[in-house]
């Protein structure tokens, strides 16, 4: 009996031995299995009130060793038409550029790093949510986990480097995606929180393809619905720079 | 020894669960779903991904006028992987109601006054180009198309190199707005992801229509008999091309770029005086039109928090009109010097620096701009006999003017805004007040009221007022007014 016990806590032991870094890492090396992907993405934001708007967009993205470039174009409402924002994350020095096109100034624009906590076109994620951060930016935490969840919760090493106090992540151990997300503002009350429902493998790889991010300080919400994807595909480099962003 | 080794097992996930609160709410598993695309290519679907265009329609009025304008703009592109085709056409109509007088040249007297109509019409392709991606790195773009250079949002004065095209409909806030399409053929090569080097080649010169339809050609002068009528000079056979270069570097912490222009004044017609002889009284023919200029500009926009510092500087050839006060050895050096032309060749800097801001619920343009000139050492001989005689030249002076657009948006969406702006950043120096919003994504409304000089009424002015025939008609719409509009996006 005892030795019964001592093997499940062994096992309890292993499992806990998985830091949050290795989980989060799982999840990266998931959604990055396929070098590519492409999709077309419907987002639907509501205000406090309850009233809609509608956005689609193209988005392309791109993982290498060293770097993760995506570009995305709008195409609806009218009033966004074909404005494209571009980032490219370079992983060796850390740091990311994010260039926004418009087509009725035909002008490059870079964003300001207060630029990336603004408002992704309306809606209640960021630039930076969209951009997204690196792994190393960030110290992961295992708080728990179930048979079905790893719980992580992730803290910027440097404050001044997230307009985030904390962020913590419910993962799928099933699909190596996160669940849910809940964000914290710089005074550590709950600002958001992400609930990825819905999930397609694709090409082998497990692809969310439905998000809802709730604001809770605004009572505002945005939902992003994959209307189509295609992973593994050739999307050539010169795509995810400033000359794709100009002629896309 | 078991027992302790048991309970300090269990005291490790204790600890490690000790940070766990009910912050984690519901937690519903994730559901697999067929990936199938669920977008179709529907009619709906494609026109949003490759057309775009827009109906507006504008009522102004004022004390002695008023007027309609109205555009209709369509536009489409497709990208196939080698090629991007881009055809974007606008119907522009602009109709004024004016009082008018007309006034005796030799004795200043009104002759008479009345109410008249000046319609103004164009149908024309502003954009219509292809984009071929040859090989990796490279754009070439052919066709009528927009060049837009420089940072500043609003105004810059790299971009004053090129031609102007401001819609009837008034000066816009949106720099590409007053840019006149060209027929470019353009070669943009990327060494690096961030580099763009870029060469253009203007092979027709085009001119703005903004000045196309002023004719001083009855107007003449005459000596000995005969008689000189103004001359319009355009650019034209193998001598009508223009071309550029221009290197920009998107680095990560600031853009900037060098520019070289090798083309014509396109922005304002000089007018120049020819010298035929001097009897009596010095004889001059007119000209104006369009002479070769070149240029370097240089820019640079630095981003900072929620605002961009920006500067940017454009040296190119101008003239200065001399006075030579009918002094012979004055025209005799005009002659020798330069080809008795009264208009001498002379370098402006137009530069400016300013900040470019955008906050949540607020934002601001402030320029600080000026034009200065300075003598082309290819003329010392000219300014030696000039100062000799006169003594030292002084160019010009365009006072530094604090040109503002500053507004606030009436919600963090940033869908609407009011505003004011003043100076340059009216199409002149003036004062322009605005309000605009939307009923919905598609249809926008604006109100403005602009107090001063509209450098689009200027030209309907200039196309209009002088016949040649000994007077000059007086219109009266170049006053302040009230303007009210419509655009819906399609």
């Amino acid at each position: 009996m005892i030795r019964l016990f001592l093997i499940l806590m062994v096992l309890t032991i292993q499992l806990s031995a998985m830091t949050g870094l290795d989980v989060m890492t799982l999840v990266k090396k998931e959604s990055q299995k396929k070098s590519t992907r492409k999709a077309v993405v419907h987002m639907t934001i509501y205000d406090d009130q309850n009233r809609e708007r509608v956005r689609f967009f193209n988005y392309w993205t791109k993982y290498k060793q060293d770097r993760e470039d995506s570009l995305i174009k709008f195409f609806r409402p009218k009033n966004v038409k074909g404005t494209s924002l571009l980032t490219n994350s370079n992983k060796d020095t850390d740091s990311k550029s994010q260039w926004i096109y418009l087509p009725a100034f035909k002008s490059v624009k870079r964003l300001s790093s207060s630029d990336k906590n603004k408002s992704f076109m309306g809606s209640d994620f960021t630039y930076s949510d969209i951009a997204g951060r690196k792994l190393s930016q960030d110290s992961h935490q295992l708080i728990k986990d179930t048979d079905r969840f790893y719980y992580i919760e992730s803290v910027p090493n440097h404050p001044d480097d997230s307009i985030y106090s904390k962020i913590r992540y419910v993962v799928s151990k099933k699909y190596n995606v996160i669940n849910k997300a809940i964000f914290y503002d710089l005074d550590g009350q709950k600002l958001k929180t992400l609930s990825n429902s819905k999930v397609s493998i694709v090409n082998d790889v497990n692809v969310v393809m439905y998000s809802e991010m709730i604001n809770h300080q605004t009572n505002g919400r945005t939902i992003l619905n994959v209307n189509s994807i295609d992973i593994g595909i050739s999307i050539k480099d010169e795509l995810l720079s400033i000359k794709g962003l100009k002629s896309q | 020894m078991i027992r302790f080794f048991i309970v300090l097992l269990c005291l490790i996930p204790m600890g490690l669960f000790a940070q766990l609160d009910d912050d984690w709410g519901d937690i519903e598993a994730v559901e697999l779903v067929d990936s199938a695309s669920n977008y179709s290519p529907t009619l709906s679907n494609y026109w949003d991904e490759h057309f775009y265009g827009s109906v507006s329609g504008m009522f102004s009025f004022s004390m002695n006028h008023s007027r309609r304008a109205a555009e209709f703009k369509l536009g489409y592109n497709e990208r196939w992987n080698q090629f991007k085709v881009v055809l974007e056409g606008a119907f522009r109509q602009n109709t004024i109601y004016t009082k008018y007088e007309i006034i005796s040249n030799s004795t200043d007297q009104v002759i008479e006054s009345g109410d008249i109509e000046l319609p103004y019409q164009s149908l024309a392709f502003r954009q219509a180009y292809i984009d071929v991606y040859p090989i990796k790195g490279v754009t070439i773009s052919a066709g009528k198309q927009t060049i837009v250079w420089g940072q500043l949002d609003i105004f810059s004065p790299v971009d004053f190199l090129l031609p102007l095209d401001i819609n009837p409909m008034g000066f816009s806030l949106v720099k590409a707005d007053n840019r006149m399409p060209q027929t470019t053929v353009k070669v943009s090569y990327y060494p690096l992801s961030n580099v763009e080097f870029s060469g253009y080649l203007f092979p027709m010169y085009e001119e703005s229509g903004l000045f196309k339809n002023i004719d001083m050609g009855d107007n003449y002068t005459e000596y000995n008999g005969v008689k000189y009528y103004t001359q319009k000079m355009l650019p034209s056979g193998d001598q009508q091309s223009s071309s550029a270069a221009r290197a920009t570097w998107y680095a990560s912490f600031m853009t900037a770029a060098v520019t070289y222009y090798n083309g014509f004044n396109n922005v304002f017609p000089v007018f120049r005086e020819k010298y035929l002889g001097f009897d009596n009284y010095h004889q001059f023919q007119t000209e104006y039109g369009y002479y070769p200029k070149k240029g370097v500009g240089a820019e640079l926009s630095i981003p900072l928090g929620k605002m961009s510092i920006k500067g940017e500087v454009a040296v190119s050839d101008d003239f200065a009109t001399i006075s030579h006060e009918g002094n012979q050895q004055m025209i005799d050096a005009l002659v020798n010097y330069n080809n008795g032309y009264g208009s001498i060749p002379v370098y402006q800097a137009f530069y400016a620096v300013g900040i470019d801001a955008d906050f949540d619920h607020w934002f601001y343009n402030l320029y600080l701009m000026s034009i200065i000139y300075f003598k082309n050492p290819a003329m010392n001989d000219f300014w030696g006999v000039y100062e000799s005689l006169n003594g030292a030249y002084e160019f010009p002076s365009i006072p530094v003017f604090p040109t503002l657009n500053v507004g606030s948006y009436f919600s963090e969406e940033k869908k609407g805004a009011y505003g004011v702006a003043l100076g340059y950043f009216t199409g002149g120096l003036g004062m322009f007040l605005y309000l605009s919003n939307q009923f919905n994504e598609s249809l926008a409304w604006g109100l403005s009221a602009d107090f001063g000089f509209n450098f689009s009424d200027f030209s309907m002015l200039m196309n209009n007022s002088n016949d040649g025939s000994g007077v000059s008609t007086n219109y009266k719409f170049f006053e302040p007014k009230l303007t009210m509009g419509l655009g819906y996006s399609i």
